[in-house]
């Protein structure tokens, strides 16, 4: 069996910006808690970037929210609060 | 209390570290970042590169070195625009950014090994049709061996930032 190519990857859907704000913090602020770039947190919010698992349980427990409700493989389809 | 640089390796490394924070998380040149500006770079680079070559062939030094500052200022533009991470080791990178710069290395390869290996094929295709013997001698001015040196340098240092600044979407300000 051939290896998946990058086209043929899951997309990852984020609420990242979402709970980031909520927790009211600026992206730089949350790059720097994770110890990455400014924009590598625009990239994962507008869903350009897929993180890799070890960052985003650090994201998830700096957020102190459930890791499937920050990244999910299906698209979401009410923001959180239900609007 | 804070480890403090004692010997010469360590103020290096903590002077490198501290110039590359402030590369990183530099906002003075973001209209540089936009996807439309980095790919204008990267285009205007290319035609600097490749003009090189005739600027010292037909030009004589004098133009041929200004269009070569003109393609190495570009190349310090394009730099700037992608904050450096072209030419940073997998230290001073997160997951993204490494892998940004992996991909651009193998492309610049790919690139690089086709433009050099695709002229020296040209030439080599165009000598078996005009010369009448096997032997060949080759005549270069000073000028034509310099601009080719020069552009044969320049394009493979600047290759990886140009590929980096044409993978990389514009960037977000902190308050988008």
């Amino acid at each position: 069996m051939g290896r998946r190519s990058k086209e043929d990857e899951p997309a990852v859907f984020s609420r990242l910006e979402e709970w980031r704000l909520e927790r009211g913090l600026s992206r730089q602020e949350l790059a720097d808690a994770v110890s990455v770039h400014y924009q590598t947190i625009g990239y994962l919010e507008r869903g350009e970037y897929s993180p890799s698992l070890a960052l985003a349980l650090q994201i998830a427990e700096l957020l102190d929210a459930p890791l499937e409700e920050i990244f999910s493989l299906r698209s979401f389809t009410k923001s959180r609060k239900g609007v | 209390m804070p480890h403090l640089p004692t010997t010469w390796k360590e103020r290096q490394e903590a002077d490198l570290a501290a110039k590359v924070e402030r590369a990183q998380r530099d906002q003075r040149f973001q209209w540089l970042r936009s996807r439309k500006v980095r790919r204008a770079l990267v285009i205007m680079s290319a035609l600097l590169c490749v003009g090189i070559i005739p600027g010292f062939a037909q030009g004589g030094a004098i133009v041929g070195i200004v269009v070569t500052i003109a393609a190495a200022l570009s190349w310090w533009a394009l730099r700037i625009s992608v904050h450096t991470v072209a030419d940073l080791p997998d230290r001073f990178l997160d997951e993204r950014q490494r892998a940004i710069r992996d991909r651009a290395y193998l492309d610049a390869y790919r690139i690089y090994a086709s433009i050099i290996g695709g002229l020296a094929t040209i030439g080599l295709v165009m000598f078996v049709f005009v010369s009448e013997s096997e032997a060949v001698t080759l005549t270069t001015t000073w000028n034509q061996a310099l601009g080719g040196v020069l552009f044969i340098l320049i394009l493979a240092s600047a290759l990886p930032s140009m590929v980096v600044a044409w993978l990389d979407a514009g960037e977000v300000t902190d308050h988008e």
